[in-house]
């Protein structure tokens, strides 16, 4: 079973990927601050990692996938950016980003079909 | 007889001593003048002057002794005029020798002969060194149409003597013309025969020999004749007292002028609200304005001289220290070039950055660089406005798409029941919603595209891409849509290898997506839309044709403007934005490409008879 985390701070959001990505069967652990989400990755390595970039809490996604890049037991998950934030494409892919998605342009048929191709299932 | 000359034996010159001793036999008492003539003497052999010149010497000497003692030496007091006349009763100054005759004489007439003298030499020299034929046409070409034309030339020189009585008929200003005219001609012939510094050395001779044989006066009206190209280079060596400081004067009165006018452009400079300041060919600063004080926190005196890059600390829009040969003003030094930069900053005095727009232009004189001007702005404001802009746009893509995001999601999900099973009738008012919040959503997106293509900030990332799986996908996307009203797609490319085009693919997307969704939107229940992907060497064209209404003629030319809606195009769909096109063709010449379209033209009489129908077909051509 796929271990997916998603880092989102709308708990509206966080029902939708649960629902969405565990009727795929996949494992769905759910973070709410890039702290959380930090924290999380302590206990448990998922396959793939679903973040958010306007975090609450003090850092935002930027400030959590650069840690991730920087710490060599995670810096190989694939972390897809699912933001509304359109202008920042560029630094989500320079800083490492597998796949950086607009949330409102994308339709739940593409956020699976490129979780799926990332999970390679 | 005075025997003041009698020991020197050789050039001897008696109608000079006869004009000497006159003038002196004059003095009633001689005794003050002759201490000063030995005085002269002793003075004149240390120099070693010419024979000619010590003559000339002391006769002026004595002149002026004459003519300026107080009180009065001789029987009546004397000008320099009526001594001549006077000297001219006792001897006939046609009979003196023409070196000694120049000191003698008034007006034109001086400088004729004074002239003449310089020309009988120089003619010698070139006589010598080329014949009497070459002498001949030389100065015929420099007296040509002038008081000289039919000056006699012989093997003993230039004949000026025949011409001398016309002298005095003549202003001194015209004599002053032919004569630098005949010496012009004299010294290009020169040159042209023996070479530039040759003729030089020449001309030099020449006016040296004047300098020690005349007065200070008399020799800077040499001056007035010499060849430019030789003053250009050797004013300064025949340059004596006298003739420097007429030179100062003329220097200075030319400064003040320079000043007065460069008061006025510093004034100018001052006043405009813009920092200004310039520097000359090794770019140091040369002139700087109050305002570059001001803003860079510094002393004039501080730039003034120095190279501008000890004061002016340029960073580049990333705040890195900007390499010498990439500022401005460097360039505009090499290149003669005018270099605009809106993204640098300067670095005050107290360490601070200061955004800036400047503008170095090179000062060219006759092609030259001669220096650099540069002018610059405080940008600050603009940039924190931009800065503003920028954030507002990002802040509301981001505040605007989230709520409508998450309802797409919802509805997306409710129709695939996730949330359980949903009636067909359910169903129906669930699909209207998703419809309107997409259409919605693209509303919000048309307008971000929108404040961002006038601010220019469509930042493009165009890369060889792979076009028919993106267009592929798309077919796909729209598929239900065309199949509620039947509408046949198909895509038609012309080989198996589409070749890739330069495009920015998630922009790309956003203008198939938009073409493909108007030509279904505007097209009739059971149309078609064929979509046809060919290309060339150098680029991709993909044509996209409908079946539906057409464009009417009337609103073709507008149908690439900003919130333009065709008048059946708005009929059909009230909740277009008018937007999308603009938007599509603003990004297709981002890359570099072209957007067109046909549709055939159609009038009312067509309509009737069932002709609207002919469609429509956009192409665009993008870069390979």
């Amino acid at each position: 079973m796929k271990k997916i985390l998603i880092i989102e701070d709308s708990v509206e959001l966080q029902e939708s990927y649960k629902k969405l990505l565990t009727a795929e069967g996949m494992d769905v652990s759910v973070a709410g601050t890039g702290q959380q989400g930090l924290d999380a990755l302590e206990a448990q390595k998922p396959d793939l990692i679903l973040l958010d970039i306007m975090l609450t809490g003090g850092m935002n996604g930027f400030d959590v996938l650069e840690r991730i890049k920087q710490n060599d037991r995670l810096k190989e998950i694939p972390v897809i950016v699912l933001t509304n934030l359109d202008t920042e494409r560029e630094s989500g892919k320079k800083i490492g980003a597998a796949d950086y998605l607009v949330k409102a342009n994308t339709s739940i048929d593409e956020l699976l079909k490129i979780v799926k191709e990332h999970l390679g299932v | 007889m005075f025997s003041f000359f009698r020991r020197v034996k050789q050039e001897e010159y008696p109608e000079v001593e006869q004009v000497l001793s006159y003038v002196i036999s004059l003095v009633a008492q001689p005794q003050e003048l002759l201490e000063i003539l030995a005085e002269l003497k002793t003075k004149q052999q240390s120099t070693q002057m010419t024979r000619k010149a010590e003559y000339v010497q002391t006769y002026l000497t004595i002149e002026k002794f004459i003519c300026t003692h107080q009180p009065p030496v001789t029987s009546a007091q004397f000008t320099p005029k009526s001594l001549h006349e006077a000297i001219g009763k006792v001897i006939q100054i046609t009979t003196l020798p023409l070196f000694f005759r120049v000191v003698l004489l008034e007006g034109s007439l001086q400088l004729f002969t004074l002239y003449e003298d310089g020309v009988q030499n120089l003619t010698l020299q070139i006589i010598n060194k080329f014949g009497l034929e070459k002498v001949k046409i030389l100065v015929s070409a420099g007296v040509q149409g002038s008081i000289l034309d039919k000056v006699p030339v012989d093997e003993h020189g230039v004949h000026f003597n025949e011409l001398y009585h016309l002298a005095p008929t003549f202003s001194e200003k015209e004599v002053t013309k032919v004569f630098k005219n005949l010496l012009t001609a004299l010294y290009e012939g020169d040159k042209e025969l023996e070479g530039e510094k040759a003729a030089l050395e020449t001309a030099k001779t020449v006016f040296q020999a004047t300098q020690f044989v005349y007065d200070e006066d008399l020799a800077y009206q040499f001056f007035l004749v010499i060849p430019d190209q030789v003053l250009e280079k050797e004013k300064v060596n025949f340059l004596n007292r006298q003739q420097l400081l007429n030179v100062l004067q003329q220097l200075n009165a030319e400064k003040v002028m320079a000043e007065e006018s460069r008061q006025k452009n510093d004034a100018l400079l001052e006043s405009i609200g813009e920092g200004a300041f310039a520097t000359d060919q090794e770019g140091k600063v040369i002139f700087v304005n109050r305002v570059t004080l001001e803003i860079l926190g510094l002393q004039e005196f501080a730039m003034i001289g120095k190279h501008w890059s000890e004061t002016v600390k340029t960073l580049d829009e990333s705040g890195m220290p900007l390499p010498l040969e990439k500022n401005p003003i460097d360039i505009a030094l090499k290149t003669k070039a005018k270099v605009t930069e809106l993204r640098f900053c300067y670095l005050r005095s107290d360490g601070s950055s200061l955004p800036v727009a400047m503008t170095a232009s090179a000062i060219l004189t006759k092609d030259q660089v001669t220096g650099a001007m540069v002018v610059f702005r405080d940008m600050t404001r603009e940039r924190e406005i931009d800065r503003e802009k920028t954030e507002f746009i990002s802040i509301a893509s981001h505040q605007l798409r989230t709520p409508i995001g998450s309802i797409k999601w919802n509805l997306e999900m409710l129709l695939k029941g996730y949330y359980g099973t949903v009636t067909p009738e359910m169903s129906k008012v669930v699909e209207q919603m998703r419809a309107t919040n997409d259409h919605l959503l693209q509303l919000v997106n048309n307008l971000l595209d929108v404040s961002r293509i006038d601010q220019g900030r469509i930042k493009d990332q165009p890369v060889p891409t792979a076009i028919v799986p993106i267009i592929e996908s798309i077919i796909k996307e729209v598929q239900v849509q065309a199949d509620v009203r039947k509408i046949t797609l198909t895509l038609k490319v012309d080989a198996a290898e589409a070749p890739t085009a330069v495009i920015d693919p998630q922009r790309f997307r956003e203008v198939i997506e938009n073409l493909l969704s108007n030509a279904i939107k505007y097209n009739l229940d059971a149309g078609k839309v064929d979509v046809h992907v060919s290309w060339n060497e150098k680029t991709i064209q993909i044509s996209i044709k409908d079946t539906g209404m057409g464009i009417p003629q009337k609103d073709q030319a507008k149908i690439f403007g900003r919130f333009f809606r065709a008048e059946n195009a708005a009929k059909q769909e009230p909740n277009g934005s008018g937007l999308g096109l603009f938007v599509v063709k603003s990004y297709v010449e981002e890359w570099g490409g072209k957007i067109w379209f046909e549709s055939p033209v159609f009038t009312e009489k067509d309509g009737n008879d069932g002709e609207q129908s002919r469609g429509t077909c956009f192409y665009i051509e993008v870069p390979r």
